[in-house]
């Protein structure tokens, strides 16, 4: 049934790559996902999209064969409280870019099929409100030192 | 050396004067070490009267006990969290790891506590694993709902549980408070730090308050 769904997914995003080939030049860079505790149950992946187009490019989902489910989320605080909102509308402007980080928006992935280690590859695929697909590959990261620091060197280049 | 030197009069003026000297040094000296370094301004929290908790009953990761005397003798960082929580929680821990590693050069103690405020899935065990992921030293602390919430309450601690309820897979999200609160070695909430949380900071703020403890 899985094989199934993914492979009427591919046939899903080939139908909409021809029309949409020339408008959504969606790039994914640095995607990575944070590798997590052995038990846990949801797993986070961050990443930069980069929208070489003329027009805006709206996700409208993204799947991997690796998870049952993958929700696009923001961390917010507010008054001291951290909560994770769903993001309703992922929209990249042409000639721009949205950066998924720690402690800001990032892909939440539930149900890992199988065990997630550093350096293992899991494919993704971002379905785009036009029809086009783009596949990626996010690697696999062990992060146990200060976010804080390293959040901070990346918008520092 | 002339005459003059040997005045007995001019031998006891220079000895007032060293003695002057010396004393006025020594009072500079004891002035710089013994005062309080001045904490207003730190980013943290650090209140003017740390607060004494009420007791309460939770247990560790290994099973054990964990009580306001469980706090005592030491300084502790406290965050609570759970272990479902995929971005703040993994990310606060490891900036609380950088910051354990950084007082570890300088010879400085703390405790780090990570507290569940989603003590239905996390159990001591899971707590294990996902604590000792980022640092072996770490304490996972979980309990009884209703002695969780009696902690929170009185720490000014937010937690709600969001979403679907009914969701098959049990993924519920929960909000919670995002600083890292301060015990002081007596056990009372003494301050806190809040978010961004940078590890370089929360050390150098960290030891200049126990430095003024």
């Amino acid at each position: 049934m899985k094989s199934f769904t993914t492979a009427l997914l591919a046939c899903l995003c080939l139908l909409g790559s021809g029309q949409a080939a020339a408008e959504a030049s969606l790039q994914i860079r640095d995607a990575w996902i944070r590798e997590a505790p052995p038990a846990a149950k949801v797993l986070a992946a961050y990443m930069e999209l980069h929208n070489n187009g003329t027009t805006p490019a709206i996700v409208r989902a993204i799947h991997s064969p690796d998870f049952g489910r993958i929700e696009i989320h923001r961390t917010v605080v507010e008054q001291g409280v951290a909560r994770m909102l769903p993001v309703e509308l992922l929209q990249i402007p042409p000639a721009g870019k949205v950066v998924l980080e720690p402690g800001g928006m990032h892909l939440m992935l539930f149900t890992p099929v199988r065990p997630l280690r550093q350096d293992d590859k899991v494919s993704m695929t971002i379905e785009l409100a036009n029809g086009a697909c783009r596949q990626f590959e996010a690697t696999v990261i062990r992060r146990t030192g200060d976010d804080g620091q390293q959040h901070h060197h990346q918008h520092n280049h | 050396m002339t005459a003059q030197d040997h005045n007995p009069r001019n031998i006891i003026a220079t000895a007032i004067i060293l003695v002057v000297a010396l004393a006025a040094g020594m009072l500079t000296a004891w002035l710089l070490f013994m005062q309080k370094p001045d904490l207003s301004g730190l980013k943290a929290t650090v209140f003017n009267q740390p607060r004494s908790i009420q007791p309460f009953e939770l247990v560790d990761h290994h099973g054990k006990a964990f009580t306001v005397d469980s706090l005592k003798g030491h300084w502790s960082f406290v965050f609570f969290g759970y272990t479902h929580c995929p971005d703040v929680c993994p990310t606060t821990l490891s900036v609380l790891n950088s910051v354990a590693a950084k007082l570890a050069e300088q010879d400085t103690q703390a405790r780090f506590v990570f507290l569940s405020v989603d003590p239905e899935r996390d159990t001591p065990e899971v707590l294990e694993q996902f604590v000792s992921y980022f640092n072996g030293d770490f304490i996972g602390v979980t309990g009884e709902p209703a002695a969780i919430d009696a902690l929170t309450r009185q720490l000014g601690v937010m937690h709600m549980r969001v979403g679907d309820d009914n969701d098959s897979s049990g993924s519920y999200l929960v909000d919670h408070t995002a600083s890292v609160l301060l015990f002081d070695p007596a056990g009372r909430y003494h301050g806190l730090f809040s978010p961004p949380l940078i590890a370089a900071e929360i050390s150098d703020e960290f030891i200049a308050i126990a430095g003024a403890y």
